[in-house]
């Protein structure tokens, strides 16, 4: 598995009490998707992740406090196969609310790939049909997985203990 | 990508967290501690019957790639209806909610065994009295492809119609207007 993920993790996760999210930060470097490396002091909030054996790739959430008392939202999707490149998107927010947003918001349909042993020059109508069904299927299984997981996680928010 | 299997979903939350969520209620509420939620009636509702209660209280309400759908309303009524589907038996919950404003909500859920090759679905919405045909077609169609995901290929293309059947049982209870108190919450 290649990854793109370098971050130090916290040890271990902070008491309650905002005011000492400052006192436990760690420093962290995730590498991005499209954009400059995101570098910060912090802590981890939250993470949640759907790896299963059985299925090729997953998917990991974090939610993390910068000492700066902003927040980062940060997926990340991993491949079993060492053959293909793991992916990270991350932002900054201002508020934790922006922050969840950020995880809601994702559309794990970009994570699709198009496939390259399909010329679309030479296929017939028919072979151009039957392919966009399949990709429309696996763009429908992807949303759905990440949807589980995201409301796995946002469920556990709101009622966990 | 693209597998017909159910993803197994950990999760894990830190005291801090919960704190912080705590914390921002207080100062966006102004109120001196946040209130419970009162569990999913996915949770709570234990048979086939209607439950209407009397008062209202803090709801939450799952739903799947989303916020839990949160209001402070009356749970009018709730059915839970038994799908089968090959040996399989699963659960096909609907409730429908009135929140102080007199807006109605509906939640579906279909709950599944967890060693079945698939997740339970869970959404929930506001919707109009006269017109929730609309969020049950779209939850009929997402159930439906879980349905197929759990049925395997079989000459008889009927895989679909307990879920159908169970729909529209609920659908005929839930959605009988003399049993939504919309006009006593209004005055």
């Amino acid at each position: 598995m290649t990854t793109m993920m370098e971050v130090t993790q916290p040890e271990q996760a902070v008491p309650a009490g905002v005011s000492q999210f400052a006192h436990t930060a760690m420093p962290y470097h995730i590498k991005r998707a499209g954009g400059r490396p995101l570098r910060f002091d912090g802590s981890e909030l939250a993470m949640a992740m759907s790896y299963t054996s059985a299925i090729p790739y997953w998917y990991e959430i974090n939610l993390y406090r910068t000492a700066e008392q902003g927040f980062v939202a940060a997926v990340r999707l991993f491949h079993q196969s060492e053959d293909k490149q793991d992916t990270i998107r991350a932002w900054e927010a201002a508020t934790l609310d922006d922050a969840i947003d950020k995880l809601i918001g994702y559309d794990a349909a970009n994570d699709v790939p198009l496939g390259t042993d399909f010329d679309v020059h030479t296929a017939a109508a028919s072979e151009m049909g039957a392919w966009a069904l399949q990709l429309m299927a696996h763009i429908s299984d992807a949303r759905h997985h990440y949807g589980s997981l995201i409301g796995e996680f946002l469920y556990d928010l709101e009622h966990g203990q | 990508m693209g597998q017909h299997i159910n993803p197994q979903i950990d999760v894990t939350i830190t005291p801090a967290l919960r704190a912080l969520l705590a914390g921002q209620s207080v100062t966006a509420a102004g109120e001196s501690a946040r209130e419970v939620p009162a569990r999913m009636i996915h949770d709570t509702v234990p048979t086939a019957t209607s439950v209407p209660r009397s008062a209202t209280q803090m709801q939450s309400l799952r739903r799947d790639g989303k916020r839990p759908l949160r209001f402070e309303g009356l749970l009018v009524v709730a059915n839970i209806v038994p799908v089968r589907v090959d040996d399989m038996v699963l659960q096909q919950h609907m409730a429908i909610y009135v929140d102080n404003a007199g807006d109605i909500y509906m939640s579906l859920a279909l709950l599944i065994p967890p060693d079945a090759p698939a997740r339970s679905l869970f959404n929930a919405n506001k919707i109009s009295v006269q017109a929730p045909e609309q969020h049950l077609s779209n939850w009929y169609d997402r159930a439906s492809k879980i349905i197929e995901q759990l049925t395997p290929p079989s000459p008889c293309p009927d895989a679909r119609a307990p879920l159908y059947s169970a729909l529209r049982s609920l659908t005929s209870l839930c959605l009988q207007s003399e049993r939504l108190p919309i006009e006593r919450i209004r005055t």
